[in-house]
């Protein structure tokens, strides 16, 4: 039988107030004494005189999901993580806006610091997800991770 | 006849014009590259991975019935 997998896709992008529900809802869970966070958000780089305006986002979805539940595993086996949630944009994210969500909570500062760091590296190298730099005048590029 | 589906994404996809294929008698990846870029030469200028059935491969893989080969330009998501 097919495990079901946690989605950490959202159409559009991460709302500010999104994030601000994702930290109170942790006050219920007083064990935890700290959080980390990496907030992403889409930069308006300049190539070639024209500059950045959004980035579209598309994922081989049902590959990328296994691909992450693997990530998770090997996380928490090797950091003393209560709880971590991940959230990534698909689709259209404008220059300024959050298009990724990484927030990892343990007991203690070292490893939600170190887990939280770990993963943001691992989806940008390890998750089938493509990032279309789109320009002002509705040309774009494919975006180029750098290591 | 053995059947499979071809997922691309990304750049592929943009050289493909289309993001999903069905091809048929096609034994291995390397016989589907072949085949690909044979039809779309501009295939061989750019970087990507192969999947099959969301499994990275290395080399050639053999093509069972129904499989999903995905071709995967450099990740960048984030």
């Amino acid at each position: 039988m097919e495990k079901k997998l946690k989605n950490i896709f959202v159409r559009g992008p991460v709302a500010a107030a999104f994030i601000a529900d994702s930290i109170q809802k942790h006050s219920t869970q007083t064990g935890i004494g700290a959080h980390s966070i990496f907030l992403g958000q889409v930069r308006n780089d300049v190539v070639n005189g024209k500059t950045v305006t959004a980035i579209d986002y598309t994922t081989y979805e049902e590959m990328a999901l296994e691909q992450m539940h693997g990530i998770r595993e090997a996380i928490f086996e090797k950091y003393e993580l209560t709880c971590m949630h991940v959230y990534h944009s698909l689709g259209t994210v404008k220059a300024g806006e959050i298009s990724l969500f990484v927030f990892t909570s343990a007991k203690h500062r070292k490893p939600a610091i170190a887990a939280c760091e770990e993963v943001v590296e691992r989806i940008k190298k390890e998750l089938p997800v493509w990032g279309k730099e789109v320009f002002e005048d509705t040309t774009y590029q494919w975006k180029e991770n750098h290591p | 006849m053995k059947e499979i589906t071809v997922l691309s994404f990304g750049a592929v996809a943009d050289i493909l014009g289309q993001s999903n294929l069905k091809l048929s008698n096609l034994s291995s990846t390397d016989e589907l590259m072949q085949q690909l870029e044979k039809e779309y030469p501009a295939l061989k200028n750019i970087p990507y991975a192969i999947a099959v059935n969301k499994q990275l491969v290395t080399g050639s893989a053999s093509l069972e019935h129904n499989a999903i080969v995905a071709l995967l330009p450099p990740f960048s998501g984030g």
